[in-house]
């Protein structure tokens, strides 16, 4: 690790859905500015592990901060922390009764306390970002996947983050519009923005990510920068794993 | 990106023609807001901003309606005329009023119930028109004020069959003249209409693109259909309605 300010640390987590130990001693710094993508099998607690960072789940042992701030399950911890950090869903998470436009405002004008206007501009100035400015006005329901998607990520950046929590965003897309998501990823990755990304997109991996974190079981089992880790995995594991999934790319 | 742009292209069509037959069937019979609702649902607008803009773009046949009928406008028993538009007011602001609270996920579930009671106003209400057999004082002022607010209360909310349902009500109020009824049907449906759109614009919920949009193509398709009138049996597209109005209740029940 460099000696860059920590944005995350993840020291010694544990977590169990009731008997099932589903996150065994889980470590992860993210320095400010660094990617970091997970991956692993389906059943492997990677999404629960970026679920903890935002507070989306609880975990029962260890110690995670944020930005500096530990936290520690209290109302004020979440709420801080929220502020720093935006996630984007598989399934978008839009509201479909709310204009594209409006789902970008909502949360800036009522938690943010941001004029309307201060709000719509910047929410414009996002979705130019991911390059759907002409969607604005339109319903969720009227889009496609991937600009669904985009304006899941444009409506994240509207609240000024700091860290960016990707749970699998190309997995609920059609294979033509995985890459229109993937490039507004790689911009925001280019612009410096921290970054997990829990995906199975393995080019995205070698192309943005400073390290590839390999999840097992609800274990680390393998940690290494890109490079190393697609043409020298040392775990078993992670050898079948690469090997399964990019016969399949 | 050209997919993109192919799939707005395919949406304005859809909104265009539903719009189109939309505003000739409701020249020729009514239910015109069956199809303007279920094609703005297709394109992917929620259903309260679907049912609010469908209702959008079909008010200017409602206005050219009354406007036409402006002389053949006669009241019911006991009602004056300022007291038939205040309860039309009153009844479209309350109905509208009620659309904008109505969460969408309530109103997906409402939808269908909504469809297959219009449905059954088309199926019944020209039968009731033909057969009422009350005498010409009708059934008073208080049930005239209280029927019409009711259905004014629906043309608010929903606005599907409303024309139909207004005719019944009004041949069950003791109005012979078909003539006259149809005259104050046109001024409720506009009066009623014209104020839920301003609440509905005020609540935010209506797609402005897509209503002015479908406006045009109503206001095209109205223009065919009231020359085409004469050349087409009105019951026979009603017995139309009533079998879209069916089929559409039963996709919309597939929604939920």
């Amino acid at each position: 690790m460099n000696n860059q300010e920590l944005m995350i640390e993840m020291s010694h987590v544990d977590k169990w859905f009731g008997d099932f130990h589903v996150l065994k001693d889980i470590n992860i710094d993210v320095a400010s500015g660094e990617r970091i993508v997970i991956c692993g099998p389906s059943g492997s607690g990677k999404s629960t592990a970026i679920r903890l960072v935002n507070s989306l789940e609880p975990y029962d042992r260890g110690n995670i901060k944020v930005d500096g701030i530990p936290l520690d399950g209290s109302g004020d911890s979440v709420d801080a922390i929220r502020r720093e950090v935006g996630m984007v869903f598989q399934h978008f998470n839009l509201f479909p009764h709310l204009t594209v436009m409006d789902n970008c405002t909502l949360a800036p004008i009522w938690v943010r306390k941001e004029s309307a206007e201060a709000a719509e501009e910047t929410a414009m100035h996002f979705l130019e970002r991911v390059k759907i400015p002409e969607q604005a006005r339109k319903y969720p329901g009227q889009l496609s996947g991937g600009q669904q998607q985009r304006v899941a990520i444009a409506r994240s950046l509207c609240m000024q983050p700091k860290i960016m929590l990707f749970d699998e965003p190309t997995s609920a897309l059609d294979p033509e519009m995985i890459n229109e998501v993937l490039d507004t990823m790689v911009q925001l990755a280019e612009d410096g923005m921290t970054m997990i990304c829990v995906t199975h997109e393995m080019g995205f991996a070698r192309q943005v990510a400073n390290r590839v974190v390999f999840m097992a079981d609800g274990e680390i089992v393998e940690e290494k920068p890109p490079t190393e880790f697609f043409s020298n995995p040392e775990n078993e594991r992670t050898k079948a794993f690469l090997g399964d999934i990019l016969t399949r790319e | 990106m050209l997919i993109d742009f192919v799939w707005t292209l395919g949406e304005v069509f859809v909104l265009l023609a539903a719009a189109f037959a939309a505003g000739g069937l409701n020249a020729v019979a009514g239910g015109g807001s069956f199809l303007t609702l279920s094609a703005l649902v297709a394109v992917g607008l929620p259903g309260v901003v679907a049912n609010a803009t469908g209702t959008v773009a079909l008010l200017p046949g409602y206005v050219s309606a009354a406007y036409a009928f402006r002389d053949r406008v006669d009241t019911p028993a006991g009602l004056s005329m300022s007291a038939l538009v205040l309860v039309s007011l009153f009844g479209g602001v309350a109905g509208a009023a009620l659309l904008i609270w109505t969460p969408t996920a309530t109103f997906d579930v409402v939808i269908p119930w909504l469809l297959l009671l219009a449905t059954v106003a088309f199926a019944f209400g020209p039968r009731i028109v033909r057969n009422s057999r009350i005498g010409a004082n009708g059934l008073g002022a208080t049930a005239s004020v209280v029927s019409l607010l009711l259905v004014s209360l629906y043309g608010g909310y929903f606005n599907g069959g409303l024309g139909i349902m207004l005719l019944a009500v009004l041949a069950l109020l003791g109005m012979t003249d078909i003539h006259g009824a149809n005259g104050i049907k046109n001024l409720v449906s506009a009066v009623l209409t014209g104020v839920a759109v301003i609440v509905y614009a005020w609540g935010g919920v209506v797609a402005w693109f897509e209503a002015i949009l479908m406006m045009v193509g109503a206001t095209a398709g109205g223009y065919i259909g009231a020359r085409a009138t004469r050349r087409i049996d009105p019951a026979r597209v009603r017995q139309a309605v009533v079998v879209v109005g069916l089929v559409l209740t039963v996709v919309f029940i597939g929604r939920i």
